[in-house]
């Protein structure tokens, strides 16, 4: 392009608006695209589970043990958390909810890494 | 027979750069310079594998009568390589920059990088790409300033794309608009990239709160091979499309991406990222280096440049962080506004920054990932920049 019979405010101001708007313009574009793409193939993914949940409403799920007692009938307990500790989070609820709360599941949240991951996670990354 | 051998010694002193370099200073300072690159290099890590090459080329280029490197042959009225010069005068590093000179090099290196990379948390996490446009604000800020410091439109273009720290990109946008500044470009835009650590993280703080800068980010979505792999050609088609300039960058960068997610050319995906990078690299650094010679490289231009490259950085930092903070405040609080300034590209040195910093606020935050799609984000958004620079302003 011929810029010679323009100021240099113009030309600083047109080559940055349109440098901007395009550099933006292309980004927009392929964050719908992609994002259009991601969910579709997420949709996909999940599709093949559906069925099996649905068809089998009142089977517990893998890591989930078969229902403990009377008492726990209709709770699911994660495999490996014992009735002590079952006990002590039914009591806190039925304080903080004036006994009317009823306890579904019991799981653990895998929020907090191990102390072993946290470690590793640790060497890998400080020395950045 | 002595009279032949004091002759002889009379000739190659007089042939000898030792007496030549008295006459002319701007070599023996450029030598000089070239040691303190080579120290910053060897010494403090400062990107190595280019800064040293770049630094033994412009020692090589500055021997005196060793005439490796002519800049009339590439540089001259006509605007044109000058074939016959090259011909009958040509040496070793004017022949190696054709490489340079008919932008070869550029696309190689960005076809080894796209084999290195991996876009998959930029496609688990598409609003990165956001983050990547708004880091090219350095680009065009110091576009504004370069032409206010005296500049041409096309030699500030160049300038500007310091900004975009992406070294092939800088290269590249340079040779075809500002060829007689492509040393000084090439070495601020280098050593930069190695300031990153030190320039960003100030930038950062200043920017956001410490309540944003200990967000931990949600972990990001598994992507499926078909995505990583559609991905390479979905962007090829829009880029290249939008602005046709950057095809060979792009184009490059994601056809080895393609080698590395098609699962089906592991050979030429290994190649391209070694051995291939490899040789080009130090064709690539080499022969840049080589264009520093003292009458282009000791003017006043240099300092401003290198001044305009800062900016240019700082810019860059300053709108991928600010995008960043809308982005915490649209999000409720969810995204980690610090990931923002890794969209100026220099991966994955500015990805490593975002990790460093947010981990000072909580040690248990890794932003790494959360970062690397910013980053590579600013790769693509860095050769649109250039495209349209190269589509606007008129070439050398």
């Amino acid at each position: 392009m011929d810029l010679s019979s323009y100021g240099t405010g113009v030309i600083a101001g047109a080559v940055t608006f349109t440098g901007m708007v395009v550099v933006f313009l292309a980004l927009i574009g392929l964050w719908a695209i992609v994002a259009l793409f991601g969910r579709i193939f997420s949709a996909r993914d999940h599709k093949p589970q559906a069925p099996a949940q649905s068809g089998k409403p009142a089977a517990p799920s893998a890591p989930v043990s078969a229902p403990k007692g009377n008492i726990q009938a209709a709770m699911q307990i994660e495999e490996g958390i014992s009735d002590e500790i079952i006990a002590v989070i039914a009591g806190a609820i039925a304080i903080s909810s004036g006994g009317v709360g009823v306890i579904r599941s019991v799981r653990r949240v895998c929020e907090v890494r191990s102390s072993w991951a946290q470690a590793g996670l640790m060497q890998n990354t400080q020395p950045f | 027979m002595l009279e032949i051998f004091t002759q002889a010694v009379s000739t190659l002193a007089e042939k000898s750069g030792f007496v030549a370099i008295l006459s002319d200073w701007q070599a023996a300072v450029m030598i000089l310079v070239s040691f303190v690159l080579m120290y910053l290099a060897i010494v403090k890590g400062f990107e190595p594998l280019l800064l040293l090459p770049i630094a033994f080329g412009m020692f090589l280029t500055n021997i005196p009568n060793a005439a490796l490197y002519h800049s009339l042959i590439f540089i001259n009225e006509t605007g044109h390589i000058d074939w016959n010069m090259l011909a009958n005068q040509g040496g070793l590093l004017d022949y190696l920059y054709l490489g340079v000179k008919l932008g070869i090099y550029p696309p190689l290196i960005f076809l080894g990088v796209g084999c290195m990379t991996d876009f998959g948390p930029l496609i688990a996490n598409p609003k990165s790409f956001l983050m990547g446009a708004a880091a090219q604000l350095g680009i065009f800020i110091a576009f504004i300033g370069a032409l206010f410091l005296g500049f041409t439109p096309s030699e500030a273009g160049s300038i500007g794309i310091i900004g975009g720290a992406d070294g092939p990109t800088a290269i590249f946008t340079t040779t075809q608009l500002a060829p007689h500044l492509l040393g000084s470009i090439a070495i601020a835009a280098y050593s930069y990239m190695a300031l990153v650590p030190i320039i960003q993280p100030p930038l950062m703080k200043l920017f956001t709160t410490k309540k944003m800068r200990a967000v931990r980010m949600e972990q990001l979505r598994p992507v499926s091979k078909v995505e990583k792999v559609v991905f390479p050609v979905l962007v090829t088609l829009v880029v290249s499309f939008l602005v046709p300039d950057t095809t060979p960058l792009i184009g490059m960068l994601m056809l080895g991406n393609l080698f590395r997610e098609s699962g089906v050319t592991e050979r030429l995906s290994k190649t391209a990222q070694n051995e291939l990078m490899n040789i080009v690299t130090i064709f690539l650094g080499t022969t840049v280096g080589a264009t520093a010679n003292g009458q282009n490289f000791l003017t006043p231009e240099t300092l401003k440049i290198i001044c305009m490259g800062l900016f240019a950085f700082a810019f860059g930092t300053i709108g991928g962080v600010l995008l960043g903070d809308l982005m915490y405040v649209l999000s409720g609080g969810k995204i980690n506004p610090l990931i923002g300034s890794a969209g100026v590209s220099a991966v994955p040195m500015a990805a490593r920054v975002s990790q460093k910093v947010g981990q000072q606020e909580n040690p248990t935050n890794f932003l790494l990932m959360h970062a690397m799609g910013p980053n590579v984000s600013g790769v693509i958004g860095s050769a649109v920049a250039a495209g349209v620079l190269l589509a606007i302003l008129p070439h050398a």
